[in-house]
């Protein structure tokens, strides 16, 4: 296995262009500032190039440095040559080995959501990072708009907390409070029009990550169609099509990491084979114990 | 000092340079909206718009960008919330800061800052932490509203004043955001 941590796991050894060795695009990468957070890259290689803990800036207050943190480098094709001073050099000076790797050329500031703006989260464009006001003023909440002809779909959430507590939250299993049985809770599921989840922004910095998922209640296959809205408080929306095709089984939709108190948010929209406890393990929420393949045990 | 009243800083004190800007309010009001009380400092320019996203210092962004206004983790002397300014660090495209307390109503819905029986907000000398004005009880005035604008630090010539405002919002931080152009 490759020592250098390419998590868009190419297969080919040859040089890529333009994409570089970091590529943070893969799901777990934006974790990086939580060291205990059961975060699996299915990567054994501990002292890889890749120094996850000062991927981001380390310090706890505010910082410009933070608006230049990649998490997703355009594909080999479009490269324009301008890398922005200070986010190339730390990651490319801890790999001095690596002369006949072209390094990163491209980057671009992190996509933000403007007030009462509005983001469509895609392939090719699959972040989008809230600022610290839009992650820490009143509520975020999360809805699967979805018509009945996708079927009985229920909306969920794994979540880890600052503590390093981790269980789930879905409405339609009982499971209503994140932590359980909170009276103030940092996450609760409900459902107005549709299922939603609610993130409560005063309790902001006990969150470290949390990933929506979505199954059906019955264990009946869904003909996914839809979409997945997240809102912040001042009405800005990100918004991620729910064009999974025809699944049995829960996706994986959307994760939200809390990096430097700023929420990143990630489309996943990846289908699972198995049930809530295989989207778990697939996304390392290891500290969760489990009653059968769908019941955390709470 | 009453509502719309000012006070002169640093031409009555000409060697203050720290200020801590403090809020207090009664102690036994419900838990619920004492939890989800939030004060937040403003940076503001010329046009009395904050500079950026970046200049609004609360529990979630402890400092500005250049680190003359910050949160204190642990609020002193009575109150619950406070925020120190270093005045000579202020850089010169801030013209004034607005002290801003809010109500989060993530959960907290339908709590309102006329639930509070007891509100003022004061400013303290940072060196000795000794007290130089309170304003009065801004408490009865209000009703509805879910965000107050406190009081505001702002130049005054080279010199720095003090100013108790008082004006509350009922459409809340979502209102005082739109006023002072902060995307939310």
């Amino acid at each position: 296995m490759s020592n250098d941590l390419d998590l868009s796991a190419s297969a080919t050894p040859a040089p890529r262009r333009g994409s570089g060795d970091l590529d943070l695009s893969a799901p777990a990468a934006p974790a990086a500032p939580a060291p205990s957070s059961g975060l699996d890259l299915s990567a054994p290689a501990p002292s890889a190039d890749l120094d996850l803990s000062t991927s981001t800036p380390a310090q706890p207050a505010p910082s410009a440095g933070a608006g230049f943190l990649d998490l997703f480098p355009d594909p080999p094709a479009a490269a324009p040559p301008t890398p922005a001073p200070g986010a190339a050099t730390p990651a490319a000076a801890r790999r001095p080995g690596r002369s006949t790797r072209e390094k990163p050329t491209s980057w671009r500031p992190v996509p933000r959501v403007a007030a009462r703006g509005r983001v469509i989260l895609t392939p090719r464009d699959p972040t989008v990072t809230l600022n610290r006001l839009q992650s820490g003023i009143g509520a975020l909440t999360v809805e699967a708009i979805c018509s009945p002809a996708v079927g009985d779909v229920s909306l969920g959430a794994l979540f880890e907390l600052a503590d390093g507590s981790s269980s789930v939250v879905e409405r339609q299993r009982g499971l209503v409070t994140g932590p359980p049985g909170s009276v103030s809770p940092v996450l609760t599921a409900d459902r107005e029009e549709f299922e939603q989840l609610i993130v409560d922004l005063r309790q902001t910095q006990r969150l470290r990550r949390l990933l929506v998922y979505a199954v059906s209640e019955s264990g009946r296959e869904l003909n996914w169609g839809g979409t997945l809205l997240t809102r912040t408080f001042g009405g800005a929306r990100v918004e991620l099509p729910l064009d999974l095709g025809v699944h049995r089984g829960p996706v994986a939709l959307l994760s939200l990491y809390a990096v430097d108190g700023e929420f990143v948010l990630r489309a996943e929209t990846e289908r699972i084979t198995g049930a809530v406890r295989d989207v778990a393990r697939a996304y390392g929420y290891d500290r969760i114990t489990w009653a059968d393949d769908r019941t955390p045990v709470v | 000092m009453s509502r719309g009243a000012n006070v002169p800083l640093t031409r009555e004190i000409p060697g203050l340079r720290q200020i801590v800007v403090g809020v207090s309010w009664n102690g036994n009001a419900e838990p619920v909206l004492q939890d989800n009380l939030v004060m937040a400092a403003v940076l503001c320019d010329q046009t009395n718009k904050a500079l950026s996203a970046e200049h609004f210092v609360f529990f979630n962004q402890l400092t500005s960008p250049d680190l003359s206004v910050s949160r204190l983790e642990k609020a002193l002397a009575d109150e619950q919330e406070q925020v120190e300014i270093d005045l000579p660090d202020v850089p010169p495209e801030v013209n004034r800061v607005a002290f801003v307390l809010f109500v989060n109503e993530g959960t907290a819905a339908r709590r309102t800052l006329g639930q509070l029986r007891q509100l003022t907000v004061g400013v303290r000398d940072g060196s000795d932490n000794r007290e130089l004005v309170r304003s009065e009880n801004l408490a009865p005035a209000l009703s509805t509203e879910t965000a107050l604008v406190l009081g505001e630090v702002y130049r005054h010539r080279s010199d720095w004043k003090f100013k108790v405002v008082g004006e509350g919002y009922a459409s809340g931080i979502t209102g005082v955001a739109s006023d002072y152009g902060l995307p939310l």
